[in-house]
This record gives C-alpha cells, sequence and structure tokens, in this order.
C-alpha cells in the first residue's frame, strides 16, 4: 500500500435551509405526500418557463461561500446542463457553470496535529431533481416506476474541492468540519442520512513521488461520515490491488454497498454525457451588490476553527475540550455564556462535556431546548465552589434543574440539601460511628487505613450525602488517632 | 359601437370565424357558446358600470399561447389533448379589458417557422373576421405572416409584453406580437397588454406609454437607413425588388429621408438567428418527454420512452431543427459554432444600435420573396431565408413593425422597419398608412 499516495477531491451536495424552492414559490418542508409540493414552473409545463429568483438562497449560498473562504462572483447568472432522465422535469437543471458563485476557497482542518489546507475549487447555486422510486431493481428493468417532483426545484449547493485530501481520514474530517461550518451559518442541517448532504468522492491512486494523476473513479452513495470513510477505505485497496498487479483502474462511476462493504461499478445508461451547458436566456443575468457582500460577511457568527482557537488561546482549554465544545455553534454559545457568569473556564467545560451533554442525550433534546440556563449553571458551579454542596449532590441538584428549570440555590434550600459543614456536629458523629463499628476501628488502628472509608460511609448515610466529604475525613481521623 | 349589444356582435364573429375556417382551415378550437357566454359577461360587467376599454374588439391567439382549460396544442401531436392551469399573462389582460377570445389558430409546430397555410391567425385577421391577434415572433414569424397576408404587425421589444404563458421555442429571441389591420389598433392593443409582471423577471420594467394618444406626434420628417445591400439578400425575386424599390423613391414626398448605408453585419443575422435560435430550442423542448404531460409512446425502458414519445410526437422538419442545435451545442461545435454566433449576436446588437442613433429607422422588406408559393417552398429549409430581413430585431431584442406596401394580385409584400421604440415606429406607420397607402 505504501507505494502509492491516494489522491481525493470531494464535490458535496448541501440542500440549503429556505422555506421555498430556488425558482418559485413551492414549499420545500421534508416528508409531504408525493407530488403535493408543484406547480407549472418546478413541474417545467409548457409556457411556464420563467424562474424568479429566490433570494434567501442566493443569500445562504453566499454566506457559504464567504464562509468557504471563497472569491464572490460579480455577475450572478444560471446556465442550463442538459440532458433527459424521468426526475428532471424541464430536461435541464439551472446550475452556475459560468459564473459559479464562489471560487478559490479553502477549509482548513486538524490533521494529526497540524492544520491542513484543503482548497475549494468551486462553490455553486443550483437546483435539485426530483425522487424515483422503482418497482424493480433498477430503471431499465423495473416494469415501472414512480416520480415525485416535491423535491425537484429545492435549491442546492455544490461544492466542489481541489484534489487535496489524502486519505479517507482526512475526508471525513473535511466532512465534518464542511458541516460544522455550514451548520454555524444557519444555511443547511446538513443531514447525511436524510440526504441534505450527499457526498460524491473521486479516488485515484499514483505511486509516490509521481505528480501525475492516475485514472480516478467517482464513488457515490455514501449516506453517512462512516460510510464515506469505508467506501473511500475500499476504493483505496481495490485501486492498490489491481495498481500492484499491473492492471489498470477503469475510469467509472461505482457504487458503495453499505451492507456487503464493497463498492460496485455502475452500468452506464447514458455513456459519457455532453451536457451541453449553456446560459438559460430565461434568466437576465445582473450584478451583485458589493455592499450586500460586504453586510452578509459581517453578518457572519465566529466560524468553528476559529472559535476553537480562541477557546484555546483564552481560556486554555486543552484541544480536545475545544474541539466537543465547538462541535455546535449552539454547544459553544451555551459554554461562552456560561462563562459570563464563571471565572472557571475549565471547571465549566468539563460540567459541559459531562454532565450536560449526559443529560441532553439521556433526554433526546438539543442544546436549545436545555432548561439549565447557562447562569443558573455557573451558579451550581459556585456553590460547589464555597462548599456548600458536594459534587455528588450537584449532580443530583442539576437533574432536577434539567427537567425543572428550577435554580440550584431554591433547590439545594428546599430540599436540605446544603452541605453540613459544621465540626461540631460532624465530630458528634464521628463519636457515635467509632462506637459502632468497633470491627473497623480496630482494622484502622492496626494499619488497614482503608476501613476508614467505611466510617465516612456510615456518616454520609446518617447525612443522606450532605456532610462535607473532606471535614468528615478530618474530624475521623482526628477521633481515631485520639 | 356598431352594435348595440355586444351579444350580437358576438354572434357576427362567430360566422365570420365560421366562414373563413371553412374557406382556408384557420381554427384549432373554436366554441360559439364559449363566445357567447364571454360577450354576456361582458354585458353584465358593462351594466355593473364595470370599464371594459376593449370592449367589442375580438381576436384569435395563435395555438402557442396558453389557455386555461382550452387545448393548446402549439401545432404539435406532443400537445394534440394539452390543457394548460393558467391563461397567458397577455390573454388575461386582454380579457380583463373586456377582449374577445374569438378562438386559437393554427401555427406551425411550436411556432418554428412560417408556412402561408398554417398562419392561421394572419389569415382571420386578414379576412375581416377579428380585429386582432397574437402571435409568437422569435425570428420573424408574425411579421412574415402579416406580410404574407397583407396586415401590419408589430413585435415590440424584448420584454415588452410578458412571455408568462407563452410556449416558445428560443426564450432569448422570442416575443408575443400584434397583428391588426390598422396601426391605430396595434397601439391600443399594445397599451394593455405591455407591463411588467413581477412573475416574470424578463419583462421591462417602466411605465406603459399611453401608445394611442401619442401616435399623432412626431417629428414633421424621419430619417430612414438603408441597408445599401438590401438587395443582395438570399432569394430575393425580382417582383420584391422591383416593388420595394419603387416605394424608396416614392417615400420621401411623405417625409422620410431615404439613405443607403452600409452595412456589415446585418446580412448575417438570419443565419446567426438559426443557430441560436436551434440550440435554445433543443433545450426549449426538452420538457416534452411523455413523462408529465402530453404525448408518450410506449417503451420497454426510460430511455426509450424518452426517444419513442419524441420521435413520434414530433415532426422531421422539428426534429431536424433540433438535431441541428444539439449538434451546434455539442462539445465539438460548442466554441467553433455556438460562441461564434453568440459574438455575431453581438455585432449585429451594436450594429443597429450605432445606426439607431444616427436613423430612425431602418427600412427593408418584410421578406425576400413577394409570393407565398416560394415562401412556403423554403419552409422545410434549415437555412430558410424567409427571416433575412426580420432575425436582426430578435437578436438585437429591438421593436419592428410590418405594413403591408402595395396590393398585387399574387402577393401583398411589407415594408418592415426596425426603431429604437415602439412609439416612434407606430407613429411612423401611422403616417404611412394615412398618408401614404
Ligand atoms: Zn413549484
Amino acid at each position: 500500500m505504501s507505494e502509492f499516495e491516494t489522491i481525493i477531491g470531494l464535490e458535496v451536495h448541501v440542500e440549503l435551509l429556505t422555506k421555498t424552492k430556488l425558482f418559485c414559490s413551492c414549499s420545500t418542508a421534508f416528508g409531504a405526500e408525493p407530488n403535493t409540493q408543484v406547480c407549472p414552473i418546478c413541474l417545467g409545463l409548457p409556457g411556464e418557463i420563467i424562474p424568479v429568483l429566490n433570494r434567501k438562497a442566493l443569500e445562504y449560498a453566499i454566506k457559504a461561500a464567504l464562509a468557504l473562504n471563497c472569491d464572490i462572483t460579480d455577475v450572478i447568472d444560471f446556465d442550463r446542463k442538459n440532458y433527459f432522465y424521468a426526475d428532471l422535469p424541464k430536461g435541464y437543471q439551472r446550475s452556475q457553470f459560468f459564473n459559479p458563485m464562489g471560487t478559490n476557497g479553502y477549509v482548513e482542518i486538524e490533521v494529526g496535529g497540524s492544520t491542513k489546507r484543503i482548497g475549494i475549487k468551486q462553490l455553486h447555486l443550483e437546483e435539485d431533481a426530483g425522487k424515483l422510486l422503482h418497482t424493480g431493481d433498477d430503471i431499465i428493468t423495473s416494469p415501472f416506476s414512480l416520480v415525485d417532483f416535491n423535491r425537484a426545484g429545492v435549491p442546492l449547493i455544490e461544492i466542489v474541492t481541489e484534489p487535496d485530501i489524502r486519505s479517507a481520514e482526512e475526508a471525513r474530517l473535511f466532512l465534518q468540519e464542511l458541516r460544522n461550518i455550514l451548520r454555524y451559518i444557519a444555511i443547511s442541517d446538513c443531514k447525511l442520512e436524510e440526504g441534505s448532504m450527499r457526498a460524491d468522492a473521486n479516488v485515484s491512486l499514483r505511486p509516490l513521488g509521481s505528480n501525475k494523476f492516475g485514472n480516478k473513479t467517482e464513488l457515490k452513495n455514501m449516506n453517512s461520515f462512516r460510510s464515506v470513510f469505508n467506501g473511500i477505505e475500499y476504493e483505496v485497496k481495490r485501486q492498490s490491488k489491481i495498481l500492484r498487479e499491473g492492471g489498470e483502474v477503469l475510469p467509472e462511476t461505482r457504487h458503495w454497498d453499505e451492507d456487503k462493504g464493497v463498492t460496485k461499478g455502475m452500468r452506464s445508461k447514458f455513456a459519457s454525457a455532453d451536457y451541453r451547458c449553456f446560459p438559460d436566456a430565461n434568466f437576465l443575468p445582473y450584478e451583485l451588490s458589493t455592499d450586500w457582500i460586504e453586510k452578509l460577511k459581517d453578518s457572519l457568527p465566529e466560524l468553528p476553527l476559529a472559535r476553537r482557537r480562541r477557546l484555546m488561546d483564552e481560556y486554555g482549554l486543552p484541544a480536545y475540550d475545544a474541539e466537543v465544545l465547538t462541535s455546535s455553534r449552539e454547544l459553544a454559545d451555551y459554554y461562552d455564556a456560561t462563562l459570563r457568569f464563571s471565572p472557571a473556564p475549565k471547571v465549566v467545560s468539563n460540567w459541559v462535556m459531562g454532565e450536560i451533554l449526559r443529560l441532553l442525550k439521556a433526554a433526546e433534546i438539543e442544546i436549545t431546548e436545555c432548561k439549565i440556563t447557562p447562569e443558573n449553571l455557573a451558579e451550581l458551579l459556585r456553590l460547589i465552589e464555597k462548599g456548600e454542596i458536594s459534587g455528588k449532590i450537584a449532580k443530583e441538584v442539576l437533574e432536577e434543574m434539567s427537567t425543572t428549570g428550577e435554580k440550584a440555590e431554591s433547590i439545594v434550600q428546599r430540599k436540605g440539601l446544603a452541605q453540613i459543614s459544621d465540626e461540631d456536629t460532624l465530630r458528634k458523629l464521628a463519636i457515635e460511628v467509632i462506637a459502632a463499628n468497633p470491627r473497623s476501628v480496630e482494622d484502622y488502628r492496626s494499619g488497614k487505613k482503608k476501613a476508614i472509608g467505611f466510617l465516612v460511609g456510615q456518616i454520609m448515610r446518617k447525612t443522606k450525602g450532605k456532610a462535607n466529604p473532606q471535614l468528615v475525613n478530618k474530624v475521623l481521623e482526628e477521633e481515631l488517632n485520639k | 359601437m356598431a352594435y348595440e349589444h355586444l351579444e350580437e356582435l358576438g354572434k357576427v364573429v362567430v360566422e365570420r370565424c365560421r366562414n373563413i375556417d371553412k374557406e382556408s382551415g384557420v381554427f384549432v378550437s373554436f366554441d360559439a357558446d364559449l363566445i357567447a357566454e364571454d360577450m354576456k359577461l361582458f354585458e353584465e360587467k358593462l351594466e355593473q358600470g364595470e370599464e371594459l376599454p376593449l370592449a367589442g374588439l375580438s381576436f384569435v391567439l395563435a395555438d402557442n399561447i396558453s389557455t386555461a382549460g382550452i387545448r393548446t396544442t402549439c401545432g404539435s401531436k406532443m400537445l394534440a389533448s394539452y390543457q394548460p392551469l393558467f391563461d397567458a399573462e397577455a390573454v388575461s389582460r386582454l380579457k380583463d379589458n373586456g377582449a374577445l377570445l374569438a378562438g386559437k389558430t393554427t401555427v406551425d409546430e411550436f411556432g418554428f417557422g412560417v408556412s402561408s397555410v398554417k398562419s392561421g391567425a394572419a389569415k382571420a385577421v386578414s379576412a375581416g373576421a377579428v380585429n386582432f391577434a397574437l402571435s409568437v415572433d422569435t425570428v420573424g414569424e408574425l411579421r412574415q405572416a402579416a406580410s404574407i397576408h397583407g396586415i401590419a404587425a408589430i413585435k415590440p421589444t424584448y420584454g415588452r409584453i410578458p412571455r408568462k404563458g407563452v410556449v416558445g421555442y428560443a426564450a432569448s429571441l422570442e416575443v408575443l406580437g400584434i397583428m391588426a389591420k390598422k396601426v391605430t389598433e396595434l397601439a391600443v392593443i399594445l397599451k394593455y397588454i405591455a407591463g411588467h409582471l413581477p412573475a416574470d423577471p424578463t419583462s421591462l420594467i417602466g411605465e406603459v406609454p399611453d401608445y394611442p394618444s401619442l401616435l399623432e406626434e412626431g417629428p414633421a420628417e424621419f430619417k430612414i437607413a438603408v441597408p445599401a445591400d438590401w438587395s443582395e439578400a438570399r432569394g430575393i425575386d425580382e417582383p420584391t425588388k422591383k416593388i420595394f424599390g419603387t416605394q424608396l423613391k416614392l417615400l420621401d414626398e411623405y417625409g422620410f429621408r431615404i439613405e443607403l448605408v452600409p452595412f456589415s453585419y446585418f446580412y448575417h443575422s438570419f443565419l446567426v438567428a438559426q443557430f441560436i435560435s436551434a440550440v435554445e430550442a433543443f433545450s426549449d423542448l426538452a420538457n416534452y418527454d411523455g413523462v408529465r404531460f402530453g404525448y408518450r409512446d410506449g417503451a420497454k425502458h426510460l430511455q426509450e420512452m424518452f426517444i419513442n414519445s419524441r420521435s413520434k410526437g414530433m415532426s422531421n422538419r422539428l426534429k431536424r431543427f433540433l438535431v441541428f442545435g444539439a449538434l451546434v451545442s455539442s462539445k465539438k461545435y460548442f466554441n467553433r459554432c455556438y460562441l461564434q454566433a453568440q459574438k455575431m449576436r453581438t455585432l449585429i446588437k451594436e450594429e443597429l444600435k450605432t445606426r439607431l442613433k444616427k436613423y430612425d429607422f431602418i427600412f427593408t422588406p418584410t421578406v425576400p420573396f413577394t409570393n407565398a408559393k416560394t415562401h412556403d417552398a423554403y419552409h422545410d429549409s434549415l437555412l430558410n431565408p424567409a427571416s433575412y430581413y426580420t432575425a436582426a430585431a430578435n437578436l438585437a431584442g429591438l421593436p419592428a413593425l410590418t405594413i403591408p406596401i402595395a396590393h398585387s394580385e399574387v402577393h401583398m409584400p411589407g415594408l418592415h422597419f426596425i426603431g429604437s421604440d415602439e412609439t416612434g415606429l407606430l407613429q411612423a406607420a401611422l403616417r404611412l398608412e394615412k398618408e401614404y397607402l
């Protein structure tokens, strides 16, 4: 394997979160009855040909291009990519062929402790096709096929990377970072499983040290980050086997079969299509306002990488913490908000990454639905810090806060959970416990220092966990050593 | 109004339409009951005090303009039973103002080309069955049909009339145009159907001039450029040379100062338009695949269904044109043909605009041949010179107008002029109509 270098380029389609389609006012809602979100325009009916561009989609595409550090086109126009297919109502797809929205951008990923830049060749806005449902295996052998045009005309952006990716792991990291960025700017939900993010990979190998590209295959049908990784891994192995045996890789489209864990060559239905791309005369080109672009640029939030770096530089968080906390914009916002009320970044990080995420997962909710406000979380941590409650009690309080939204202090008071830090009270209890457990006392005194644990436990039981553990230890030791 | 009641007028329209249809097969859809109903409705509206400025005027539509619930066949087997869901925007505007739709008339398949037999709209107007007609002009079809049948027609600026509901074949060239016998009628109708429609961003923004009230205005003299080599047109016949040559000399008397002016690119316009319209047609007609509507032929699988449906649903003449468009836009010819044609288009546009800075209009014959038979003989040709004089206006998006200039037994040739705006064209045309014809 090591005699080859892997070259990967990705083509990623992302559905935009607009309420309506790219060129008509039909809804884009997911999961509606087939062919209920259609109109003469997105069905390509005769005479219903003139597109009215969805300005929100344009805005989202520009934001995406800006977030991926692209140069933005000065002219907006659309071209037609012509081909016949049953899910393509007009016989052509509107796309930006000659003037893509963005070019020449990049995304930075962290690979093996260092930063790597993956070039973005271009980003363009286009319309999606409908969905075909075959009654048999495929379109050729099926006695008939059904088609749903609800998706036809839904706005997509296609992001094409430079062939800068060198491994399946880098491909996965890139996609995760891309998804993170696009979610940060809130233009797509990027769900691979639902198809709102779809990635195809161009994979080829070349002998190490060579600068010529080998024949590439285009991998399709990878519906999760795991299948992107596995599909590429498999394809790299398959190609290197062919090359080692002196064979030639066939340039073709291959399907990733998740169940069987293999890629399969697809029957070419339309051999080497010539899409005859040319401008769509029904769309009058116009110049983009630079003011608007500047405004959109200013409106972009802090992006994941910058945020990760800030958390590490400003708060001294470890890379792992920064990574977890910035995995969504909402979580990072939550962390930042909590820090406005708390002076302890690492403590907050531990609690957010640990208890908060655990509670969210158990309740199957998002951080935005969490009832524990950042301010209340900070208050709880302050109670621990001041020794008013123990860490263990704090977890119980937090759980209660997550269901009721109540403040920590009021729960502690209402339930009488405040820590017992009164030395006299604890000493009295220690004396009682020592008297009642001569066996443990004997063990302790004969050198089995661990036996004190049992005695601590007894005190905790009597105080329902509220006793200050450090203080309990201290008075017990004092009494035992008398 | 000549008739006391619109319902009475409706009956007259019905009878005239029936006569012309019997004589030379004009209609694809014609419904006397519908006419009676519409007229009754207009009567009621008038009685209720509603204003219907076009009440009393009747029109026909070429059958490639959408009408809700009325078959719109585009002259093709592909759409033989197709019923649109909506009226074309121009049609709703006419109806809203009280004009009566008398029927849908024959067109060449998808409006591509003009044969004298299929230009039903021009026939109906020429025979006086209706006051005016709407038809699509892509490389000059509207103006050529008007010329063949001895009536006037205006092809407005690109986008002046919204195209919503027009089933065209070349989006960057096609416009809706109006045919009528009188220039005043052209002006009135244009006033009511012109103007921006938000659902059609290619339609022009801006206020629509009150054309009829401006008709009598305009300069005392017009400066006219005639392309110096006009008589070298491909396919031009002797009668056209003679008639147009004679008229040019006479026009001076009526305030039209004629100058023969050199043109470099104008003469190539019909070929350039042929290349561009073929490429656009290849794509604009790609929605006719048998999947969602229209003719569908049996097949073993999808690709075969496309092939069979399109093979049997379209005529050989149209398919040859589409294949030509596919070839011109293919990888092999894209740079050599398509891009060159686009460059020529820009040059033609610039040339016309430059000339129109110095001259008010560019005059030519409308068609290079006076005889309808010659016209039909060229009909099947991919290099049909019928649009020799007309296509330039489509390439440049400029308005143009044709009016009949002489009446011979064989054919009534039209005078064609390209201008900068519709107001000027209509003023000059009215001047010619009143003082000269
Ligand atoms: Zn729609």
